[in-house]
């Protein structure tokens, strides 16, 4: 048998599935899986935010003190 | 060509966003071909099923990491034969706990598989019998490259390769196959002929 005559049996050859019932349990794992992963990425960024926000609340205030601190330091001198 | 990578390029960003209709596509695609694979390998289909149902759940597990031009064929394939390369080592070491036996890439299973059974025709059984005889390193390339389809690229990055090193165990493979199907007709003739000795013999 030529080495392409092999290569057409095999390409051929049966491709099996699972049952229906494999398939769909399987399917019905990983969507499960894949909408708690997005759960839990869309929690991690919420709390991401929620970290952010004071800390961008603490900088900018730490900015105004500064700001104020030099200006009276620039009046008593 | 182009399109088919921007296509995929598309389906493996969905799929890192969690895109559940992504998934689906991917799932419908990829899971016959994967199941022929690991069932043609393993020669169980209770392992397959068990080794398919791993490989979707790593995907799932690993989507959001993937590189953003993963090849989603190679990938799955490269996580389902490493899976099945686990189970060898698992089964080996129960063997060797039972009875003590060298451990060892397991042996083809006798008698005739359901795949067999279910074969289509007298020529597609003699290939999965000559299949199911050959060493796991050279039913795999054959299963990656001529009966699943993959580019040699692929097969050579899911067997971890070069491009040269396929080419050679590929050619290797055919030629075994060859041989252990002109065996195959052999062992036939000689049980026909046996057969017919025996029915005189009896007459």
């Amino acid at each position: 048998m030529t080495v392409d005559a092999m290569d057409d049996e095999l390409r051929a050859l049966t491709v099996h599935d699972v049952s229906p019932a494999a398939a769909e349990r399987i399917r019905s794992r990983c969507l499960a899986a894949l909408s708690a992963h997005a759960e839990a990425t869309a929690r991690r960024r919420v709390a991401r935010t929620t970290w952010l926000e004071p800390l961008a609340a603490i900088g900018v205030s730490l900015l105004y003190l500064v700001a104020a601190v030099r200006a009276s330091m620039a009046l008593l001198q | 060509m182009n399109v088919e990578r921007d296509t995929e390029r598309c389906m493996v960003a969905r799929l890192k966003a969690g895109n559940a209709a992504a998934f689906e596509a991917v799932y419908d695609e990829y899971r016959p071909r994967l199941f022929t694979f690991l069932a043609r390998l393993s020669r169980r289909r209770d392992v397959a099923e068990d080794l398919l149902d791993e490989t979707w759940l790593r995907l799932v597990a690993t989507a959001p990491r993937l590189a953003d031009d993963t090849c989603l064929a190679a990938w799955l394939f490269t996580v389902a034969r490493n899976l099945f390369a686990s189970w060898c080592r698992r089964r080996a070491l129960d063997d060797t706990r039972i009875s003590d036996a060298p451990a060892s890439w397991p042996a083809p299973a006798p008698g005739e598989s359901p795949f067999e059974a279910a074969s289509r025709n007298e020529t597609e059984r003699r290939i999965e019998r000559a299949l199911a005889r050959l060493l796991v390193r050279d039913r795999e390339v054959l299963l990656l490259v001529a009966v699943s389809g993959l580019t040699p690229a692929e097969a050579a990055a899911v067997l971890g390769l070069p491009a040269e090193a396929l080419r050679k165990r590929l050619q290797r493979a055919r030629e075994r196959l060859a041989l252990e199907m002109s065996a195959d007709t052999a062992r036939a003739v000689v049980e026909s002929g046996f057969s017919r000795v025996e029915g005189r013999v009896r007459r």
